[in-house]
């Protein structure tokens, strides 16, 4: 008996799951930005190095191939959990940088089809503006994702991990 | 009980009544994802003049323009909104689940529907809102165009590389086509013979003559292309790379890339034409706003915001 009830319970759970997600996913967006308080040229120099990416404390280690337009970076966090990236696009002119992710661990950043850019541009009183912008899909594109995998908790995954690195990177380019 | 029930739900259609009797002169539809309303653009003022709530992550957009509705696909509610904008009624009907790509055949009041978690079409009867058929497709199915006159149903099957082509009279599939990596978009117009496809993964669009359904050729644009418009004057496409912030013109008497417009917006997707107007119409999904350009010298004119997440999947435009 008990075991038809717990049956019955899990077919319930399931069937309340599905119509609560029953969806395609819509694309997500991230697109956050902080002061820093120097010349947007010394942020630029330090943003535009895809060699370095000291700007993450969650960051173990970086290793990566070189400075050029679809070099590959391997981002390691604690446990062996990593992301790979490419390089897009590098223009000096409006001082943008661009990457995509190509492999990633879901633990850390559960994304499909990501793509960021970095902008560093001047403010109004001669400071700088870093405008970093993400663009993805949830890290389980079928129908019914996990919890873990949904929409909500893929971009505040990305949110949390794009904030920390402006933080990282303000206080790297103040204190230099 | 019955009666009360009945009380409620007409209660409920009559809450969605609006006013439109203003606003019907040239404009553009803008499905929002993220607000998941659908903003109508003033053409003519150049201004967001309204915002309608509709169901969850709207996405593709198609219109009856004789008798001026519009329907909008609401993936993640499972369901179609129609907006009647003489009679001011909005109402909500079944098309399958996940409703994506939407096409309207003015023939015979059809609307053709891509389901895509389901791998299947839908084809319901605007008259009544009926379902009259579900017809299985390749796998992920997201654009749909129906060539009216030769009875073809052209969808592009997103995890396939295929467009399966389906005829309109007895729903059999015709044949399947091989086309680029992961294609998504299907457009056309009267005035073309070709079938447009894009190719979002190989940064591709296919051209398919409608006819012979022979593949003509695959031409290389920016990245991630999403949707196109025809412009029937000068017989040349325009392609929204959502990757490159780019619009790849291609010249289809040469069949090549003539002119790429850089810098449009940041993720621009959904395009249309009014030749009234003079415009183009790009909504820019990143930006949370649309822009105009000039139809003559492709020049941007206006950037005008929207309520959230713009996508406008289909022709968005109402003369």
């Amino acid at each position: 008996m008990n075991f038809y009830k717990l049956f019955f319970l899990i077919v319930l759970i399931v069937s309340f799951n599905n119509s609560a997600d029953g969806h395609g996913p819509s694309r997500q967006k991230v697109n956050e930005k902080i002061e820093i308080n120097t010349n947007p040229d010394k942020v630029w120099e330090i943003v535009k190095n895809y060699m370095k990416f000291d700007w993450n404390s969650s960051v173990k280690k970086v290793t990566v191939e070189n400075n050029d337009i679809g070099s590959e970076r391997k981002l390691e966090f604690e446990g062996g959990k990593f992301v790979k990236q490419k390089l897009e696009k590098i223009d000096e002119t409006k001082k943008l940088i661009s990457w995509r992710i190509i492999e990633t661990s879901n633990d850390v950043m559960p994304v499909n089809s990501y793509a960021a850019k970095i902008f560093v541009k001047e403010s109004e009183n001669g400071k700088t503006i870093v405008n970093y912008k993400a663009g993805f899909y949830r890290g389980f594109m079928g129908n019914d994702p996990p919890e873990q995998l949904n929409d909500e908790n893929s971009k505040k995954k990305v949110s949390i991990f794009i904030k920390n690195s402006l933080e990282g990177l303000k206080s790297i380019a103040e204190s230099n | 009980m019955l009666s009360q029930i009945r009380t409620f739900f007409l209660f409920f259609l009559i809450s969605f009544i609006f006013f439109f009797k203003s606003i019907l002169g040239d404009v553009a539809f803008i499905t929002n994802q993220e607000s998941n309303m659908l903003d109508i653009i003033d053409l003519t003022q150049k201004k967001n003049i309204k915002q309608i709530k509709v169901g969850e992550k709207p996405a593709g957009i198609a219109i009856d323009k004789i008798n001026k509705i519009v329907f909008v696909s609401n993936p993640e509610s499972n369901n179609i909104s129609k907006i009647n904008l003489e009679k001011n009624i909005h109402e909500f009907f079944f098309a399958g689940n996940s409703p994506m790509s939407l096409y309207y055949a003015h023939q015979n009041k059809l609307l053709y529907v891509t389901n895509w978690y389901e791998n299947k079409i839908s084809v319901v009867n605007t008259l009544n809102n009926k379902l009259i058929k579900s017809i299985d497709v390749g796998k992920s199915p997201a654009g749909i165009f129906v060539a009216e006159d030769l009875k073809r149903i052209f969808v592009a099957n997103k995890d396939d590389n295929t467009v399966s082509v389906v005829d309109t009279d007895d729903f059999k599939m015709l044949k399947n086509i091989h086309v680029g990596k992961a294609p998504y978009g299907v457009f056309s117009s009267p005035k073309t013979e070709y079938i447009f496809i894009t190719n979002v993964q190989s940064h591709s669009v296919t051209l398919i003559n409608k006819k012979t359904l022979k593949v003509e050729k695959e031409i290389k644009v920016g990245k991630w292309p999403y949707q196109i418009a025809h412009n029937k004057r000068k017989q040349i496409i325009y392609v929204t790379n959502q990757r490159d912030n780019s619009i790849s013109v291609i010249d289809l008497k040469v069949k090549k890339v003539i002119k790429t417009m850089s810098d449009i917006c940041e993720y621009p997707e959904g395009i249309d034409i009014s030749y009234n107007q003079n415009l183009i119409v790009v909504a820019c999904w990143f930006e949370d706003n649309i822009i105009l350009i000039d139809l003559n010298n492709e020049k941007l004119l206006k950037k005008i915001g929207v309520s959230g997440g713009p996508r406008s999947f289909g022709s968005f435009i109402l003369n």
